[in-house]
């Protein structure tokens, strides 16, 4: 079974934000929550880069660490995804996300108890595999359906990649060779504990 | 290959599994600061370190006696978390919480004196300036505001791109620094009209604290704790751990750092020399508030844990040995029932039999056949006392058919629904099973 990753390469980002439309518009995501964004860091100074953000799904996931209610489970193919009946919106594994990735919709005068929503890796919930259900709660189940991530299908410039950890590390290390620079796949260290050697 | 992936649960141990089942009430002995009946979210030491204030999941916070080792007030007024408490200079206390609230205590009394109200989602942390005169608070609005404490309107600071999560007065009282987890740490001139300055930072950020010298610390998701002048000017940096960080404290004296994490230890810093000099290791739970005592050797921490524990920080021990224990997995003798794993939502909030106390609801130990807000001991909304519900299996299941928002008008308990029939059965029949011990 493939261990499944994301890979940004900040060098090939151009901030389009065509990732966070597709993910929006594939899961229907409801008006306030954003599970991916683009973000520019030294905006408009010499490095400037931008990336694009969502959950990582890490390897020992942080923000499992943290829930009162255990409601995060890792799948077979190493996408972290999270039961919505189980959740009560505490709020706490935001504070464990290295990238900001669990959202709060507002559902009274206060954000802090609608149940937690973040990126399923295009994969999902607890619920059966494309059930009416599991699009309700989850969003689309592309995994299930054996294709991947829209967000990173519909990259222009293929700085988001998705698929077998093995695979997309492969193809960045061919780039960085190609190329000759690379300023790093971002955020990969920090979810995944490893450095892709060039 | 992808056809081919079935779901399944992996092992993650998380400290829900092992959360201890501790009492609320105040009349319990309370030797070892146990009390809180949720994870203990803040914590704030007197300067003479006679008293100290927490503030937890469970809603409440506790005014304690660090001389009696002794809880002398439960303050109960907010409708969700408490995330933040701060003692102020006169002697009263500040909370916040995730009702977007804050309240202003008299030792005492049993009803705030002031409720200050502006921020539109949870507040995460507080800080007092050093006249005692204003209050700052941090919140996921997005939005720092500075609340004067003598009354008037608060003053707004706008600009962060996140959930700002953490407040700090610099010494002088001329500056205040904020930092969110848009990666950036805001320091706001508090007089004149100039902006403040803006510092990008590498990761998004949890805490901040400012020491009596002015040098700025701030820790966030990669573990690592940032030192800052007081003008913002990079002054190095420290790993305190490979897990976040959550709350930072630094010694009355300056000497140490304490920086506690979701990876269940604290790491302690010789602040001067910028050198970790030893790591506190507990239960192995997540720690979410640190601090100080006036001594700056004994430390404090409060965890999931809901304990809070003494710490020589010096030597790295533990005053309270016995605090190192925990209870196990409340639903250990259920494993492989479908209404215990229905019921696992719960468990946070709710303990089963009547040797668990209350934590942040009541305890559901003979819950059929109980009217509705009757169970002595337990602080219930005033709205719930006033319906016409018996608790029965019909009932409790409607609770979780239309939401508890909607039948129960006024509970302070987080919207739970369950959709399928199957498993709201398989709820009522466990809690048959399991309360009515």
């Amino acid at each position: 079974m493939a261990r499944m990753k994301f890979l940004c390469d900040a060098d090939r980002c151009i901030e389009c934000n065509a990732c966070v439309t597709a993910c929006k518009n594939e899961h229907e995501v409801p008006w306030g929550i954003n599970r991916r964004r683009v973000v520019t860091i030294n905006d408009g100074k010499p490095g400037e880069r931008s990336v694009t953000m969502a959950c990582m799904h890490c390897t020992d996931a942080p923000c499992a660490a943290v829930c009162p209610v255990n409601c995060f489970y890792t799948t077979a193919d190493g996408v972290v995804l999270h039961s919505k009946d189980l959740c009560i919106g505490c709020g706490y594994c935001f504070y464990a996300c290295p990238f900001g990735a669990p959202q709060y919709p507002k559902v009274g005068n206060f954000g802090s108890r609608g149940k937690m929503d973040k990126c399923t890796f295009c994969a999902g919930g607890p619920e059966a595999d494309g059930s009416k259900e599991e699009y309700e709660k989850y969003g689309a189940n592309r995994l299930a359906e054996g294709k991947l991530p829209l967000c990173a299908e519909m990259c222009s410039t293929k700085s988001l990649l998705a698929g077998d950890g093995e695979i997309i590390a492969q193809i960045y290390k061919e780039r960085v060779m190609k190329r000759g620079y690379g300023s790093g796949a971002w955020g990969w260290k920090t979810a995944y504990r490893e450095t892709i050697e060039s | 290959m992808l056809h081919a992936r079935k779901k399944r649960r992996s092992a993650f141990l998380t400290w829900a599994a092992l959360l201890a089942v501790l009492p609320l009430e105040v009349t319990t002995a309370f030797a070892q600061l146990r009390g809180h009946g949720g994870p203990v979210r803040a914590l704030a030491i007197s300067p003479d370190g006679q008293t100290a204030v927490t503030g937890s999941f469970d809603s409440t916070a506790i005014r304690w006696s660090l001389a009696r080792n002794a809880a002398e007030q439960v303050l109960r007024f907010h409708a969700d978390a408490v995330n933040a408490v701060v003692l102020l200079k006169d002697g009263r206390a500040a909370t916040a919480g995730a009702d977007g609230r804050i309240a202003i205590w008299t030792p005492g009394k049993a009803e705030p004196d002031a409720v200050l109200e502006g921020h539109t989602a949870p507040i995460a942390a507080l800080a007092a300036s050093p006249d005692g005169a204003t209050l700052a608070s941090a919140s996921w609005d997005q939005t720092v505001r500075l609340w004067p404490l003598a009354g008037g309107a608060a003053r707004v600071l706008e600009g962060h791109a996140q959930n700002v999560n953490g407040v700090a007065f610099a010494p002088d009282g001329r500056t205040l620094v904020s930092v969110s987890y848009d990666q950036s740490l805001r320091i706001w001139p508090l007089s004149g009209s100039s902006s403040p300055t803006i510092v990008a930072m590498p990761s998004p950020l949890n805490a901040v604290t400012v020491g009596g010298d002015g040098e700025i610390v701030a820790g966030g998701a990669d573990g690592k704790l940032y030192f800052l002048s007081g003008a913002g000017a990079a002054a190095g940096e420290i790993a305190a751990g490979p897990k976040p960080v959550i709350s930072i404290a630094i010694s009355p004296d300056g000497a140490l750092l304490a920086a506690a994490g979701i990876g269940g230890s604290v790491a302690v810093i010789d602040r001067k020399a910028r050198a970790l000099a030893r790591t506190l290791i507990g239960p192995g739970l997540p720690v979410w508030s640190v601090a100080f005592l006036p001594d700056s050797r004994t430390l404090l921490t409060g965890g999931a844990d809901n304990i809070i524990r003494r710490w020589d920080a010096v030597t790295g021990d533990t005053i309270d040995p016995l605090l190192l224990e925990t209870a196990g997995d409340p639903l250990a003798a259920y494993a492989g029932d479908h209404g215990a794993e229905v019921f696992r939502a719960c468990v946070a909030c709710h303990t089963l039999n009547a040797e668990q106390a209350n934590k942040a609801g009541p305890t559901l130990a003979g819950i059929f056949g109980r009217r509705i807000a009757t169970l002595p001991g337990y602080h219930f909304s005033e709205g719930l006392k006033r319906l016409d519900i018996v608790w029965t299996p019909e009932t409790v299941s409607k609770l979780f058919e239309i939401g508890p928002s909607a039948y129960t008008p006024g509970t302070k308990m987080p919207e739970q629904r369950i959709g399928s029939e199957q498993d709201r059965a398989a709820l009522v029949q466990f809690l048959e099973r399991a309360t009515g011990k």
